[in-house]
């Protein structure tokens, strides 16, 4: 099931709606008049067209009773959105194009009145691939804090803005829709999509047939001779060539004894769907490799050496960022 | 202009003013670091400067300690260095039936602890216990350090070899962690042109004045609103994700009081946003822990912080 | 999204149900839905409950419910445009449309179409239901509706949010039922409020298209325009109040009065049953003040303008007390007859229009001289003026045996239909009496011997077919007062008195919190009017006195019931017939006008009434201070005229910046506004973090708020 937020009522006209967004629109915030306002709005009107119409003194009551009810939503919603202050904070790693964890932190900053009712969503006036889902709280205890999970989706990868959202609150009645612009922070970093297959794929050793003799041999290539050192491992010592020096040495392996792999990405501009593909290709590789103990992983872009080989979770971070980031400028 | 905006006139903040002016004539260019120095000083805290060697980490403490006339001590720290060079020895003397304490260094207003990661942890520790309580105990007597008593400690980037970088939690003891950066262009040509390094400042002020001004930050009016601004702010930093260890209450105790500090010295009698804010990055920075790589953590940091700031309502 | 398992929308259901059913309450309770269709109505809603919901209606079910809303409204306009009956058949409309949304209410929407629907009938409500239930139930209908509206307006969030937020908003929300619960009062209160004002500080000025009133049908009032023995007596005890009486005079009435308050009479019987056979019509003539009067044997008015404000009465020759006038007040509920009620002997009324509506209602003469009224349906009010004094006995037996006047010729009749018993009964009774008096004495005391009962025993002789009546003569010689008024009535005209029965309330109670009089069911009596010649019509009651009334006091807790008639009193008053008058009126008052006429004690209570009220306002108003300090201080109120500004000018701050910060960026943007603001910034900075209690500088920030305005201004122009 999708998570992303489904389609809004309220006016259904979208010219009217506009126009009226228009009008109700100021300083980031915003009032709509939803179906049932409107109705409302109507059967108020008539209500004190038939009070003043027929001197009838309970419809009098009824009327005042509308009117206040109006007034107040408005008043309410307003204390609503003005009270609540509300952050945006992503948990872990963003990856283009795929949901990533993301918590809300809705904050009532009147010590005294709760607030009731408010969500926090994707600002629909501003039209954009990148997707939050929305969050709901049904009350905030006066000065609390609610943290609230929830998915982002951004589109592409490098750094972005969070998509811009609102504080929207109907309360109290679903009547009118008060919306307050949130400040959208500072660019997050999002990774390249990284395809789920590729990693899949690299877990199956059958899928990878040079794999059986590389993982067995749990050291790397001969590097050199070096002194042993305190504290050396003593299986590590090399004992023809101490025989040979008459003084203790070891072997070393490079890179630890890993398989190192450097992915190759060429020149592309940012944007442009083959680079794209190619860039979200190498993402999946490394994911792929890193995943695997090992082997060390580097990428190197055009004649660069962007990130030196590695392994592990920061190498995995380190590849990471720099394919966010890769690529030339559109 | 407003009268409120204004704390009682006082020599103290002449005092204090001297004292910058003394000592923005031997640091040229770099104001900024003097104010933040001042700062933590009137705060009654701890300094940490950081940076390559040869930008004039030392030249700064020496000159705020004798400009302000207190006693000054240097401790170049070493890897041989051991913590009763520091605090000092009992001496036992025949003649007396007693043990005498023989005070080492830290018995001094000033103190510059010269390349601290230099010394080992065990040393390192001593003199941060000494930080904290402001009192040395030896042989079961404690003994008071002198008022005002400031530390004035100069690092070398980890990366230099040889050395036993600060753990994160102690440098919470310090109030601000500065980098000196390269003195600007002009200043530096004319350094490099041989203009004449001044003589050794005199003082400019009495200890007393500085008492003064430490027992005058702490009158400065904190609003609930701004507490509550500044809470919200450490909260954001033990929930941010990319920080695996938020900044810890003394930390935040430590940025209010320096946030005093620097609205008293602007001859304010309370708290501005401005205060806090403009302090975040060299009060908080270096007291919590980035989730990435550590070579990068100070640097990150300070991104952090920044990043909190920025996503922080202020108070309306 | 088929989410009728989840709680909140159980109990959004459920809250959905009793707010149409409350305000369906305030339409039933004056009457407006016949029994039948609101039983069916019920019935249908319970099976509406009690069936499972389908997760979503099937087209079949859909097109048949259209089909029958359809058909419904065809039948509706049918029946309102042959019957009349706009009103009962758009009730019943809606509540049909109310049964077909339980049907299907699976969505919010539906939801609040019932809302809607429940705000239609309480509009209808307000238009026929004069009742003090009304304001009640308004009160918590406000309360149940404000509540509905809260949860399901979180069910609606949940079915616009998707099912993963649906989920566990219901459960967030089921937690905070208690906070929204107070939420809920609190709009209903600030709606509450909202009425109120409204209410009292609209001007009125209606032009009336809309009657307002009980659509009251078949009255349960222990008085009926028709009278049949033999089916009466359960209503004896009612002590619903029908009428109010202020009367005008100084007259200390006691705490009960022996008015016979006259409603409809009868001259015809015939098997147990009066009725009005005769064409008898009483004429009404315009008279002095604005009354309509009856007219006295010879066709004359009998009000004259008087020398006070108040009408006086045309003496009658021979007849001492015939001046004695009363003149009063009288808040008549609706009986659903058109009869007002008068004390005897009736002379004059008038009624008190109450705005548009009322000034429609014409007073005209019924027959033997009943007075009717043409009006819309509701409560009415009007002054009567009555000749309360009666003649003495010796100015009765003066009169002696006067001959019947052609005009009513019809009064003195033999009843037909009746065994010779009577007759001969009613012959040997006044065997020896001489004049009209004394054979009224003589009929009247034969029927005080009689008991007094409203259980009426079981006569042999009625059981075999013959006339109630004579039953109660010769057989058990017990029953209630319409035994003793027909019998009376009956005897007399056998013997060629003219008489007739007439029935209406006898006595009034005194209500000492409201200060009227007050008229039960329970005090609903009949008596006999016999004629006198040039006397007039006088008023005999042949029932023992102690039949005459049931007593005074309600059955149960006789003080709450008469603070609740005082307070349904109030309310007809001050809120039913609330008008331009009593809105002026109110207002003035509230001026604080100089009474003459204040008691001491009125004037300490007022001044503990005005403490009272001054307490309560600095109370709230400290309240309200304190709540709004650090937000509606006035530095503040600076703050924000100039962020207003400058965001029309496209500097908007953002929540994470400092005034400071805000004002540097403005400065660097706009070189010209810089030290303007960045003197405004340092104050309100200054100002907004001072400590409490400190001598905020406001003039100065004051004039830094204006320098930016007029620098704003000068940079407009420049």
């Amino acid at each position: 099931m999708a998570i992303t937020s489904g389609p809004r009522s309220g006016p259904t006209r979208p010219r009217r709606a506009s126009l009226l967004r228009r009008a109700l629109s100021a300083r980031g915030r915003s009032l709509e008049i939803t179906r049932a306002g409107w109705l409302f709005i109507l059967l108020t009107l008539a209500v004190g067209f038939a009070a003043i119409n027929s001197g009838a003194n309970l419809l009098h009551a009824i009327f005042g009773a509308q009117m206040a009810l109006i007034v107040g939503s408005g008043i309410l919603s307003e204390s609503m959105v003005r009270r609540t202050v509300a952050r945006r904070v992503t948990v872990g790693e963003i990856y283009a194009g795929q949901a990533g964890a993301m918590r809300v932190e809705l904050t009532n900053v009147d010590p005294r009145v709760d607030v009731f009712s408010v969500s926090v969503e994707d600002d629909d006036r501003v039209a954009t691939q990148d997707v939050c889902a929305p969050v709901f709280a049904v009350r905030i205890g006066a000065g609390r804090t609610l943290e609230v999970p929830a998915t982002v989706t951004l589109s592409r990868r490098g750094r972005h803005l969070m998509p811009a959202a609102v504080v929207a609150t109907r309360f109290p009645f679903g009547l009118f829709v008060k919306r307050r612009e949130l400040p959208r922070g500072l660019p997050i970093l999002v990774y390249p999509r990284v395809l789920a297959t590729a990693i899949e794929n690299a877990e199956n050793p059958r899928a990878d047939l040079g794999d059986a003799p590389q993982r067995r041999a749990r050291v790397g290539e001969f590097f050199a001779l070096r002194d042993y050192r305190d504290g050396d491992d003593l299986r590590r010592i090399h004992w023809p060539a101490v025989a040979r020096l008459g003084r203790p040495v070891v072997r070393e392996h490079e890179a630890d004894g890993d398989r190192e792999i450097i992915l190759e990405l060429g020149h592309g501009r940012t944007g442009d769907p083959v680079f794209e593909q190619q860039v979200e290709a190498c993402a999946s590789a490394a994911v792929a490799s890193l995943t695997r103990e090992a082997v060390a992983v580097g990428l190197r872009y055009g004649p660069d050496l962007l990130v030196a080989p590695g392994s592990g979770d920061e190498q995995r971070r380190r590849v990471l960022e720099a394919l966010a980031l890769v690529g030339d400028p559109e | 202009m407003s009268s409120v905006l204004q704390a009682p006139r006082s020599d103290a903040h002449a005092a204090i003013a001297a004292v910058r002016r003394a000592v923005a004539e031997v640091i040229r260019g770099k104001d900024d670091v003097i104010d933040l120095a001042l700062v933590a000083m009137v705060s009654a805290g701890h300094l940490l400067i950081e940076d390559i060697p040869g930008v004039g980490k030392s030249t700064l403490a020496r000159t705020l300690a004798q400009v302000v006339g207190g006693e000054f001590r240097r401790i170049q720290f070493t890897s041989d260095l051991l913590p009763s060079d520091l605090v000092g020895v009992s001496i036992l003397r025949p003649n007396l039936d007693r043990a005498e304490f023989r005070p080492g260094p830290l018995f001094a207003n000033f103190v510059l602890a010269d390349e601290i990661n230099r010394a080992p942890p065990r040393t390192q520790s001593a003199l941060l216990e000494a930080m904290g309580e402001r009192t040395i105990s030896v042989d079961g007597t404690s003994h008071a350090l002198a008022v005002p008593f400031m530390v004035i400690a100069t690092q070398n980037p980890t990366e230099h070899y040889g050395t036993y970088p600060l753990p994160e939690s102690q440098r919470d003891r310090f109030t601000f962690r500065l980098e000196m950066g390269y003195a600007a262009a002009d200043v530096e040509a004319s350094l490099l042109g041989g203009a004449e390094a001044p003589g050794a400042p005199q003082p400019a002020c009495t200890l007393d004045a500085i008492i003064a001004a430490q027992h005058a930050a702490t009158e400065v009016f904190v609003h609930p609103d701004l507490a509550a601004y500044a809470q919200r702010i450490i909260h954001a930093t033990r929930s941010h994700p990319g920080i695996r260890l938020g900044v810890s209450t003394r930390g935040g105790i430590a940025w209010v009081r320096a946030a005093r500090a620097r609205a008293w010295m602007d001859r304010r009698a309370q708290l501005s946003i401005d205060d806090l804010q403009d302090l975040a990055v060299p009060a908080l920075a270096h007291r919590l822990i980035a989730s990435a790589a550590s070579d990068e953590g100070v640097a990150l940091g300070a991104e952090r912080i920044r990043e909190v700031i920025a996503t922080t309502a202020v108070p309306r | 999204m088929n989410g009728v398992d989840s709680p909140l929308q159980r109990l959004r259901d459920r809250m959905s149900l009793a707010q149409v059913a409350v305000a369906t309450a305030m339409v039933a309770f004056a009457g407006g839905i016949a029994p039948w269709s609101l039983a069916l109505a019920t019935l249908l809603c319970i099976w509406a409950f009690v069936r499972p919901l389908p997760a979503t209606t099937s087209k079949a079910s859909e097109r048949a419910w259209t089909l029958l809303v359809a058909l419904a409204l065809v039948g509706t306009l049918t029946r309102a445009f042959l019957t009349a009956e706009l009103l009962d058949a758009g009730l019943d409309f809606l509540l049909l449309l109310v049964v077909q949304r339980l049907f299907n209410r699976q969505r919010a929407r539906e939801h609040m179409q019932l809302l809607l629907l429940g705000s239609l009938l309480v509009v209808a409500g307000a238009v026929i239901n004069a009742g003090l239930n009304y304001p009640l139930l308004f009160a918590v209908y406000l309360v149940v509706a404000a509540m509905t509206l809260l949860l399901n307006h979180l069910v609606a969030e949940g079915e616009r949010l998707g099912a993963r937020t649906a989920a566990t908003l219901s459960r967030e929300s089921m937690r905070a039922r208690g906070f929204l619960w107070r939420a809920a009062g609190q709009v209903a209160a600030i709606a509450a409020v909202g009425a109120v004002i409204t209410f009292v500080a609209f001007p009125r000025w209606g032009v009336g298209a809309f009657f307002r009133g009980g659509l009251a049908r078949d009255s349960k009032s222990g008085f009926s325009s028709t009278v049949e023995l033999g089916d009466f007596g359960r209503i004896k005890t009612d002590a619903t109040v029908i009428m109010r009486i202020e009367p005008d005079t100084r007259i200390d009435w006691g705490e009960r009065t022996d008015w016979h308050l006259r409603g409809s009479s009868f001259d015809a019987y015939s098997e147990g049953r009066w009725s009005h056979d005769r064409d008898i019509e009483t004429t009404i003539a315009p008279g002095p003040y604005g009354y309509r009067s009856l007219l006295d044997i010879r066709g004359a008015p009998q009000l004259k303008p008087g020398r006070s404000a108040l009408p006086s009465i045309l003496p009658v020759p021979g007849f001492a007390a015939s001046s004695d006038a009363l003149l009063a007040t009288v808040t008549l509920e609706d009986l659903g007859v058109d009869v007002l009620f008068v004390a005897s002997e009736p002379l004059a009324v008038r009624l008190s229009p109450r705005g548009p509506i009322e000034q429609r209602a014409q007073v005209r003469g019924g027959r033997s001289d009943e007075i009717r009224v043409d009006k819309a349906p509701g409560p009415i009010r009007y002054q009567f003026v009555a000749r309360i004094g009666s003649p003495t006995n010796a100015e009765l037996e003066a009169v002696g045996d006067p001959p019947v006047p052609d005009a009513f010729a019809a009064y003195a009749l033999e009843i037909p239909g009746l065994s010779a018993e009577v007759t001969a009964l009613a012959r040997s009774l006044t065997a020896d009496a001489t004049g009209r008096n004394a054979k009224v004495e003589a009929i009247m005391g034969h029927l005080a011997g009689f008991t007094y009962t409203l259980e009426q025993p079981p006569s042999a002789r009625v059981a075999d077919g013959a006339d109630p009546l004579e039953g109660f003569l010769f057989d058990t010689q017990a029953g209630h007062c319409e035994y003793f008024a027909s019998a009376a009535v009956v005897l007399l005209r056998q013997i060629g008195v003219p008489a007739r029965l007439v029935n209406g309330y006898y006595g009034a109670h005194y209500n000492s919190v409201g200060k009227y009089y007050a008229v039960r069911q329970a005090d609903a009596h009949s008596w006999i009017e016999v004629h006198f010649g040039q006397l007039g019509w006088v008023t005999f009651d042949p029932t023992p006195p102690g039949g005459r009334t049931f007593g005074d006091d309600a059955q149960w807790w006789p003080g709450a019931s008469e603070w609740i008639d005082a307070v349904r009193n109030a309310y007809l008053d001050w809120v039913i017939d609330y008008d331009l008058g009593k809105q002026l009126a109110l207002f003035e008052n509230l001026g604080m006008r100089d009474r003459e006429a204040e008691t001491p004690l009125l004037r300490w209570r007022s001044l503990l009434f005005a403490l009272l009220g001054l307490g309560i306002v600095g109370w709230i108003a400290t309240r309200g201070y304190r709540w709004r300090r650090a937000r509606a201080r006035p530095d503040f109120v600076f703050w924000r005229q100039v962020a207003a500004r400058l965001a029309r000018r496209g500097f908007v701050i953002e929540e994470t910046e400092s005034p400071r910060r805000f004002g540097m960026r403005v400065a660097a943007a706009q070189p010209a506004l810089a030290e303007a603001v960045s003197t405004f910034m340092r104050l309100y900075d200054a100002s907004r973090f001072a400590p409490p209690g400190s001598a905020e500088d406001l003039v100065t920030l004051r004039d830094a708020a204006r320098a930016v305005l007029v620098a704003l201004a000068t940079a407009q122009r420049g």
